[in-house]
């Protein structure tokens, strides 16, 4: 028999080794995590240098710089370097390292300028808008409403609107565009700032030099040409859209806040024989800590006296309260249960299990990278062309055109450029996103933000952890095995249960819960007596009931033995039971699947991901459930800390990793995997750290959630399509395709069409994404094809 | 008057850099004569600490 057979109980407590209640791995020294701002960086390499600088100081671990938030995150040990020599080290590269603005948490430092570059892109969208609308009544004037005033289409009035929108709204654009440039590339910053200076510079050519317009012919009816509108909408619009995403933007820092709140703000310590409350960051190790019923425990340490059931279940996850008597380990953060004991404080501050879980997910959270927006990665290739075009355009005519070929020339190459910016390139991705996460809201699947509703597509493996994800969480009876001379279930049930009455310990209360789900009366124990570590006897209506190890029962029998043998390979725990000092049955307790677990992994390996189960559990229990859901690939015997480890050996396998838990413990792990999934039904940490939630806490929602990705991205990749459209469809027109036979070129009014029809386009298709509908998900039977899977 | 070449390539991490400004900014650097660019003061100290490598011509810019 394999030597963690589930009944080789603890001697301290007779729950089986079943769940994770070791302690944390311990680092010999504490390590601190810094975030300052670094002024002065331009480029990748700049970035490269200061991290080789920062990792050379002897005491770093590990040092991320990043260009994107101007600040560099240092992890090091205080007792080897200190902050003044990691400013040093900047310095020697050649940086200024602002210590000034120390953030202790790292996700501070780049915080404040997230919210700095939404209030700036509300702003100038809000000043875009303001200033676009009554241009645009100008374009209503020429067309649908000539009865407006004729102030609307006044080129000077138009051009002192257009030009604060041109130029402070879309200020950024320049900006985008100019980086991009000195990097040789093209990104969606360079076509706005090339379409929209091609339109208004043309316009004010128009009203500067008139004559050489006129003598290009454009002039349509004695009205001078201009695109002021075009510019601005276009303007307008892209900041829409990127104030759109950047309010979508998800929270970090929060999850860090609730897990220090886990830890409480005092403890109470016995100083000079002397009981006080002080404040927790002033207990040091080897104070002699206190604690009450239903309190939480402040900091890491082994107990001296008393014992009591502790709920770890925030830390590791794990359902089953764990017993502590003298010589156990109490992790800080932890809720104490009815009892009462005092322990020596051996971690404290930054060295705590919580501390060290906190500064995982941190770190976790600060090292993603950004993924590439699809509408960049289009332009990219797009510009280029357009620059040819317009090229091409102006050499066709100026070689070939009539008199005037220079005039005509330069005014069809800039109308190539004009027309060549889609005004609804800048929606084409936040509408979709929007639409999306509202269905998902609407089906209980929370998206924290766009970026898990995009990667979420790609997923190519997806972790589940045990305990409160593929389980219920919560120890239940499941099997009442009976001699057969043996009272009936419900009378044994009830003596049990009288017996397990007021029982703290999870075995007992997951038997008088059954009790209470049967409608059983629960008869009052005359007397109660609990061995710790073997079980309970209880005399209850004049009878013996004893519950517990078989030893402590007494008399054993062969074929309960053998159930219970049968019972612990299942993952279940089994507790013998005898009545007037006879074995009469063994009651089996486990934490079960939950009703969707089995079928949502079958979908899951349908949707052609892998499924892996990841727990701090022991092997055999593991291996049992895993069977039970469908899973063959499991990682058991999993400390907490070690749960990003794994996740991260699994990206490094290649393809994106997607992890669903729900425990604190899984924080990290969460943090890590590139998209972190949290069942709704678990701690607010795991819920804050994740990309995901699953409100209903049943897995096939992951099924739900990975199917409207992919319908997302098909409908992001639809409207890019259609914001394009219109657009490239009169490219040709612009460079005169239809001048030989008609006499048509590009004229403001053909412009605006373009624009209103593709955003109506591409706002009508994104919102055809509300009729999403989650696939039917039907139990496994070979040969049938039961999921819609839409292929991405 | 010619027009001068305004820019020039940063031998360090590959950008395209502005001369006027790089100029202006003291990020410059001689070296066997030829006077280089850079976008700023790491590539330019990265420059001083190890020419060589940057000016081998199997130099890939780390962009």
């Amino acid at each position: 028999m394999p030597d963690n057979t589930p009944w080789e109980y603890q001697p301290t407590d007779w729950r089986p080794d079943h769940a994770d209640g070791g302690p944390m791995s311990t680092r010999p020294t504490s390590i601190q995590i810094v975030s300052f701002p670094v002024e002065g960086m331009t480029c990748a390499s700049c970035v490269n240098r200061i991290t080789r600088f920062l990792q050379k100081v002897y005491g770093v671990e590990d040092a991320n710089v990043n260009l994107a938030t101007e600040s560099a995150t240092v992890r090091f040990d205080p007792a080897a370097t200190d902050i003044p020599r990691l400013a040093a080290a900047v310095e020697a590269a050649g940086y200024v390292a602002r210590v000034d603005h120390i953030e202790a948490d790292g996700q501070e430092a780049a915080q404040p300028y997230a919210d700095r570059y939404l209030a700036n892109t509300r702003r100038r969208f809000v000043v875009a808008a303001v200033l676009t609308v009554p241009i645009l009544l100008g374009l209503a004037r020429m067309t649908v409403a000539p009865g407006l005033p004729s102030l609307f289409t006044d080129p000077w009035f138009q051009l002192a609107l257009a030009t604060p929108v041109q130029f402070y709204a879309g200020w950024p654009f320049y900006r985008g565009a100019a980086r991009a440039l000195r990097h040789m590339t093209a990104d969606m910053d360079t076509l706005v700032a090339v379409g929209t200076s091609a339109a208004y510079g043309y316009s004010v050519a128009a009203i500067a030099f008139p004559g050489f317009v006129t003598a290009a012919g454009v002039a349509s009816g004695g009205e001078l040409p201009l695109y002021f509108d075009t510019a601005a909408a276009i303007i307008t619009l892209i900041l829409l859209g990127r104030f759109l995403e950047a309010r979508a933007r998800g929270h970090t820092s929060d999850a860090i806040r609730m897990l220090i709140g886990l830890a409480p703000r005092t403890a109470r310590v016995i100083r000079e024989g002397t009981e006080t409350d002080i404040p927790i960051d002033q207990v040091v190790r080897r104070d002699l800590v206190v604690v009450r019923a239903g309190e939480r425990i402040p900091v890491d340490g082994l107990v001296r006296q008393g014992r009591s059931s502790v709920d770890e279940s925030m830390i590791t996850g794990e359902s089953m309260p764990v017993g502590k008597s003298p010589g156990d380990e109490v992790i800080g953060g932890t809720l104490n249960g009815s009892g009462s004991f005092t322990y020596e404080a051996t971690r404290v501050g930054a060295d705590t299990v919580l501390a060290q879980i906190v500064r995982l997910v941190r770190e976790a959270q600060g090292s993603r990278a950004p993924i590439q927006r699809l509408a960049d990665a289009v332009t990219g290739v797009f510009v280029p062309i357009v620059l040819g075009l317009a090229a091409l355009t102006f050499v066709a005519w100026l070689l070939f055109g009539p008199a005037p070929a220079f005039n005509l020339a330069l005014v069809n190459a800039i109308a190539v450029l004009i027309i060549a910016c889609p005004c609804a390139l800048g929606l084409a991705t936040p509408t979709s996103i929007i639409v999306g996460t509202g269905k998902g809201a609407e089906l209980g699947i929370l998206f924290r933000d766009a970026e898990a509703l995009e990667r979420l597509h790609k997923v190519r493996s997806v972790v589940l952890d045990k305990t409160g994800t593929l389980t219920e969480g919560k120890p239940r009876v499941t099997d009442v095995v009976r001699l057969v001379d043996a009272p009936a279930e419900d009378e044994l049930i009830a003596l049990v249960a009288a017996a397990e009455r007021g029982s703290e310990h999870p075995l007992g209360e997951a038997i008088v819960r059954h009790a209470r789900d049967g409608r059983l009366e629960i008869p009052q124990a005359d007397s109660f007596e609990a061995v710790a570590g073997q079980g309970v006897r209880a005399v209850v209506d004049g009878r013996t009931v004893a519950l517990g190890r078989p030893g402590f029962l007494g008399l054993a029998d062969d074929s309960l033995a053998a159930a219970a043998e049968r019972l612990a390979s299942e993952g279940k725990t089994p507790v013998h039971v005898a009545v007037d000092g006879r074995p009469v049955a063994v009651i089996a307790i486990a934490d079960t699947l939950k009703s969707g677990s089995t079928a949502a992994v079958a979908d899951l390996r349908r949707l052609g991901l892998d499924v892996i189960m990841l727990t701090g559990d022991n092997p055999t229990t593991a291996r049992a459930i895993a069977a039970q859901a469908g899973i063959d690939r499991v990682l058991a015997d999993v400390r907490p800390d070690d749960k990003a480890v794994q996740v991260r050996a699994l990206q490094a396998d290649g393809g994106l990793v997607a992890m669903v838990g729900d425990g604190v413990n899984d924080a990290p792990a969460l943090a890590s995997a590139d998209v972190g999934i949290a069942i709704g039904t678990g701690t607010d940490i795991a819920i804050e750290s994740a990309a995901v939630t699953l409100m209903s806490g049943d897995l096939r929602g992951l099924v739900t959630a990975i199917a409207l990705s992919r319908s997302t991205m098909r409908n992001i990749k639809e409207n890019l399509f259609w914001a394009f459209a219109y657009n490239v469809v009169l490219i040709p027109v612009a460079m005169g395709a239809l001048y030989p036979f008609t006499g048509v070129l590009l004229d403001p009014i053909l412009a605006a069409a373009a624009m209103a029809l593709s955003s109506v386009t591409v706002v009508s298709n994104a919102l055809r994404l509300r009729r999403f509908l989650p696939p039917r998900i039907v139990s496994p039977s070979p040969g049938a094809v039961a999921l819609d899977a839409r292929p991405a | 008057m010619n027009q001068r070449e305004r820019t020039a390539i940063d031998p360090v991490c590959g950008m395209t850099v502005d001369i006027e400004d790089a100029v202006r900014a003291g990020l410059t650097a001689e070296h066997d004569g030829v006077t280089y660019y850079f976008c700023g003061k790491g590539c330019k100290l990265d420059f001083i600490d190890d020419t060589e490598k940057y000016l081998d011509p199997g130099h890939k810019p780390s962009m």
